[in-house]
């Protein structure tokens, strides 16, 4: 395989805070930017591009993008489309990238996402209200008549079912998701650009703090965040002259258990990991033994510990263990989430986990950089896993130090 | 208990997709539907193609009644809320409850959630809401 069959991240751009009042797709423009200025390319020389964040229309509210980032920044590209299934974008936008520029229908490629989350729930942004009341008018939106949800269906109801069934079927302690809280906030703490950066958490903490939706605490729940991040995709030999340091793309997978939604009754306890890493393991030629440094969807604490057993880590129903010894802590054997996660760096789905792998491949990591960090994944799992529906998606992505 | 009066004016959807309009009109009748093999009897929810054999047709499927009952398999309780309207009816608990047929329905337990346990067993309540005129399927513990 020559490297013009290989490809390469040449270009990261990152944005994030709370409370910076700009759109989702102004956000999503901005990392575009950063990302291009990053790798020394000029927005002309861009000619693919992908939204990573879309959402099939199974979710509620979901739809879609009317605009986009590309047009915002006037990008010259062949062809922009968005990618749904929630947050496997980045992967899914990679196995499409690859695929384009060796079709010849790109040389560069950008993938993007933004969010305003932040400003949206607090009512900063005038023009985009979430989760708009209208009991004024008598009515309460309550799901969509495919959930037969009675009731506000949020991502924390939603995911805590799955996290007091796995506590039903392996013991798993709420303590136990407050190490996994307690983890991310470890790792954000040595890096200045997490949200929860100087604000250091015990498991105390953890358990005092609200119930949100029991089982899960506060502390349990992700981070609202205004983030944007995007990446240039090029094969290896281009990326070569790129100003940036180039990160090489080992392995790209995917699995799903659409066909789990209830006779199987698995998949409140496990993802569809098995398909995902072993194709993307065999694309890398690697074993789980070879990975440096991981990042696992931490949209709340017990996917998680879902996903160190499912990629076997540790064995299945040892999570919640595996966790409070201290393994994945600085210093620890399986160095996670190292930005601080969504938990407590910055939320924006497997961007998150996107942007930290690539700054790890990079060395960039600063006072969190895994010393001598040469692969290391990232995860995103897409849409929900039991609603019928929705969808069940898991994506992984091995990246590799050049 | 319930607090019946603040259900009056809750819709599930503006729009029903259909696909499953005769379920939400099987509840109006006090009938919960599951969408059923002809060729085995296999219930599902929602709408699904019987995966049992290959030759099945949506021919071969019909909505039919089914028992409501099951046992919850997992649950939540709703302690905070994202949008303010839904505070007043909380804490309240969701559940996944496994039918006897063998689907899982996602609904509202009417009890509070105090009582709720994995592997309870539940049927279904049917709520009419007078100012929408839908039939909400909710669930109740069963002793």
């Amino acid at each position: 395989m020559s490297e013009s069959d290989r490809y390469a991240i040449c270009g990261l751009g990152v944005i994030n805070g709370k409370g910076l009042g700009l759109s989702a797709r102004t956000l999503q423009a901005e990392a575009a930017r950063r990302a291009i200025a990053d790798a020394g390319l000029k927005r002309s020389d861009i000619n693919g591009a992908v939204n990573g964040i879309g959402i099939a229309g199974a979710m509620p509210g979901g739809g879609g993008w009317v605009d986009s980032y590309a047009r915002v920044l006037g990008l010259r590209s062949n062809w922009f489309f968005t990618i749904g299934r929630g947050a496997i974008g980045s992967v899914s936008g990679m196995i499409a990238a690859t695929r384009a520029i060796e079709l010849g229908l790109a040389d560069y490629v950008v993938i993007a996402a933004g969010d305003c989350a932040y400003s949206n729930i607090r009512g900063l942004l005038d023009a985009q209200p979430i989760q708009r009341s209208r009991a004024g008018r008598g009515n309460y939106i309550l799901g969509n008549d495919l959930l037969g949800f009675t009731a506000t269906v949020s991502a924390g109801n939603i995911h805590g079912l799955l996290a007091m069934r796995h506590m039903h079927e392996y013991g798993t302690t709420s303590e136990q998701f407050g190490a996994v809280a307690v983890s991310g906030r470890s790792w954000a703490n040595l890096n200045p650009e997490a949200q929860s950066h100087g604000k250091p958490l015990t498991i105390e903490d953890h358990q005092n703090s609200p119930l949100i939706v029991e089982p899960y605490h506060q502390y349990d729940c992700c981070l609202e965040s205004d983030s944007g991040v995007a990446i240039v995709v090029t094969t290896e030999e281009r990326a070569r002259d790129c100003a940036g340091p180039m990160v090489r793309i080992m392995g790209l997978g995917l699995g799903d258990q659409n066909h789990k939604q209830y006779w199987e009754k698995t998949n409140y306890t496990t993802f569809d990991v098995a398909t995902a890493r072993d194709a993307a393991f065999r694309q890398a030629g690697i074993e789980l033994g070879d990975i440096d440094v991981a990042h696992l969807y931490d949209c709340f604490t017990c996917e998680v510990i879902m996903q160190l057993e499912d990629y076997g880590f540790c064995k299945k129903g040892e999570g919640g263990p595996f966790v409070a010894e201290g393994n994945t802590l600085p210093g620890g054997r399986l160095p996670l989430n190292t930005g601080g996660g969504m938990l407590s760096g910055f939320m924006l789905f497997d961007f998150t986990g996107l942007a930290e792998t690539v700054r790890q491949m990079r060395g960039e990591g600063g006072d969190r950089q895994v010393a001598g960090a040469e692969i290391g994944m990232y995860t995103g799992c897409g849409g929900e896993m039991l609603i019928p529906g929705m969808s069940s998606i898991h994506g992984l992505a091995v990246l590799g130090r050049a | 208990m319930v607090k019946h009066e603040q259900w009056h004016d809750l819709v599930v959807s503006d729009t029903f997709d259909n696909d499953v309009l005769p379920f939400w009109n099987g509840l109006k009748a006090r009938r919960f539907l599951l969408y059923t093999c002809g060729k085995c009897g296999r219930g599902y929810w929602p709408m699904t193609l019987c995966n049992a054999h290959e030759d099945v047709t949506f021919d071969d499927m019909a909505w039919k009644p089914s028992s409501g009952k099951g046992t919850i398999f997992t649950y939540v309780v709703a302690r905070r809320f994202n949008n303010a309207v839904y505070a007043p009816d909380g804490p309240y608990a969701l559940a996944m409850v496994e039918l006897d047929e063998g689907p899982i329905f996602p609904t509202r337990l009417i009890d509070q959630p105090d009582r709720v346990r994995i592997g309870a067993r539940v049927e279904v309540d049917y709520v009419d809401v007078e100012t929408t005129g839908m039939t909400l399927p909710l669930f109740r513990l069963s002793e």
